[in-house]
């Protein structure tokens, strides 16, 4: 199956800074992953270099075949981008705005767009600048669906969303890719939402490496143990050790949890040698955002 | 396409736009009041003399309003496209970034024609009420420069607008300025009649330049 987004060597970096080194990934058409990191591990950089905003150091970022920095305008029609913030033309009204998105696309379809904006229950004559932070997200979620896209990159949508119209959100676009296969590529802070929504997450981390797997491999596999101890030093000297079989120790007063995709019995094997009882350890189920806290880190 | 981005910028500048129009009438007025009181405070005869052979201009106060016409308008039109960098919606168009720039460089530069017309036609009207038709060839050629300015204000502030890097946005604010003020020099009434049309090619130019800033902001590499 040929992927619709093919990231090859990718290299990026701001002055002598590097983000990126030898990034590698692809996604298959069809599904809807979330690509989730820290704060400055470059997630915003991935997105704009994907969205054509951005021409890497070095490396390939192909979307739908074509370099992402030099992408056809015939392209260009088959991939609705939501920007950071909801971006849209702020001056317009409900029906201008409509109008004028129509007049690029072929395969426009106004009723998608409608069927979204009725649920505000504005006058079309209402601007944009006058709406809420809710009230835009629909807008230009309404405008990427008309478009018809084959691809959506949708930048931090759940920015600036209350609960309500982040399900609402999420509810509409949910509707939306039933109906036709689409690939989705979103970012957003607020991980308990990807849980029923993605089929697949991409963890990024600082340096560029990147862990693709399903949501319910993810979920399933990767564990929290939590072990009493009095003393925390041996789990530092395990932290700076960088063990492979432990992804990360978060150390409290009085215990310390390890998160790791192995099984009890390996990570008491490696515990033990290093001296440390694991008679009291214990698997703590966790939700999405704790194994992703779990997974990148708190800091 | 045309229509749709000439729909969305009428949208975007016409209140902003009125307002600039306004101006523009109410300086058309106190030109027509100057030179009427000219011939109030003066025999006709007098007044010719001064104009046409001393070379007094009465239409002064029109020198510098094509240069704040065309800055400001280029701040209602590109300022927008800046702030949370909104060119991003336009270049993501199923277009080529030249001919989406092109297309709005036409609906300013519509804006600014439109904005400037009541000054010809004030200038033209007022001169051929109280002067002879060779006074209106030579203001027509005094006033003529200072349009352009007003044209290389507007696209000197797209220049600088568009582009996305700082260093550069100041280099091109000096060649914006400079343009512009090259039109404004000191001169004679008439004085650039055997030149006026080679003035047009540096606003030529300048049009192309301003697809550099937007190429860069639509492709750029910040390493």
């Amino acid at each position: 199956m040929t992927p619709v987004i093919e990231v090859v060597h990718l290299s990026h970096g701001y002055g002598k800074k590097m983000i990126y080194e030898d990034l590698n990934f692809s996604l298959a058409p069809g599904k809807i992953y979330a690509l989730l990191g820290k704060n400055g591990v470059g997630k915003t950089t991935l997105i704009q270099i994907l969205m054509g905003f951005l021409r890497p150091a070095s490396g390939r970022c192909r979307v739908l075949g074509e370099d992402s920095h030099n992408l056809s305008p015939a392209t260009r029609t088959r991939i609705g981008l939501l920007f950071e913030g909801h971006l849209a033309y702020d001056f317009m009204s409900i029906r201008q705005i409509e109008k004028f998105y129509a007049a690029f696309y072929p395969c426009w379809n106004p009723d998608l767009y409608y069927g979204l904006v009725d649920k505000l229950k504005l006058p079309y004559t209402h601007l944009v600048k006058n709406m809420s932070c809710g009230q835009r997200s629909q807008i230009v979620l309404g405008l990427i669906m008309a478009q018809q896209p084959e691809i959506m990159l949708l930048d931090d949508y759940s920015i600036g969303l209350d609960a309500g119209f982040r399900r609402l959100f999420l509810d509409d676009m949910r509707e939306y890719l039933d109906k036709e296969e689409r690939t989705v590529l979103l970012t957003s802070h607020v991980i308990q939402d990807m849980e029923g929504f993605v089929d697949e997450v991409l963890f990024l981390e600082r340096g560029g490496k990147i862990l693709i797997t399903s949501l319910a491999d993810f979920q399933n596999n990767f564990h929290c143990y939590r072990i009493p101890c009095k003393k925390e030093d041996a789990f530092w000297s395990i932290l700076e050790a960088n063990n492979p079989v432990i992804k990360n120790i978060e150390i409290h007063t009085g215990f310390a949890d390890l998160f790791s995709f192995a099984k009890k019995e390996t990570i008491i094997d490696v515990l033990e040698k290093k001296g440390i009882g694991c008679d009291r350890i214990e698997a703590l189920p966790m939700c999405l955002e704790d194994a992703f806290i779990g997974y990148t880190g708190r800091y | 396409m045309i229509r749709a981005i000439f729909l969305k910028e009428f949208y975007k500048i016409r209140w902003l736009w009125v307002m600039v129009f306004l101006v523009n009438i109410g300086v058309c007025i106190h030109v027509f009041l100057t030179t009427r009181r000219l011939f109030i405070l003066d025999h006709p005869e007098i007044v010719w003399y001064r104009v046409l052979h001393l070379g007094q201009i009465h239409y002064g106060a029109f020198k510098y309003l094509p240069l704040l016409s065309g800055g400001i308008l280029a701040i209602i039109q590109y300022l927008p496209e800046m702030w949370q960098q909104h060119l991003r919606l336009g270049l993501h168009l199923p277009a080529p970034p030249h001919r989406l720039i092109l297309i709005h460089m036409g609906v300013g530069l519509t804006a600014l024609g439109l904005a400037m017309l009541p000054d010809m036609m004030t200038l033209s009207g007022v001169i051929l009420c109280f002067f002879p038709l060779e006074a209106l060839q030579t203001a027509v050629v005094t006033v003529l420069p200072w349009f352009f300015a007003g044209i290389a204000a507007y696209l000197g502030g797209a220049l600088v607008l568009l582009e996305p890097d700082l260093k550069r946005k100041s280099y091109n604010l000096i060649v914006a300025a400079g343009t512009a003020g090259l039109y404004l020099q000191p001169a004679e009434p008439g004085q650039y009649a055997g030149t006026i049309i080679l003035m047009v090619l540096p606003l030529g130019l300048m049009i192309l330049s301003v697809f550099l800033p937007v190429y860069r902001f639509r492709y750029r590499r910040t390493t």
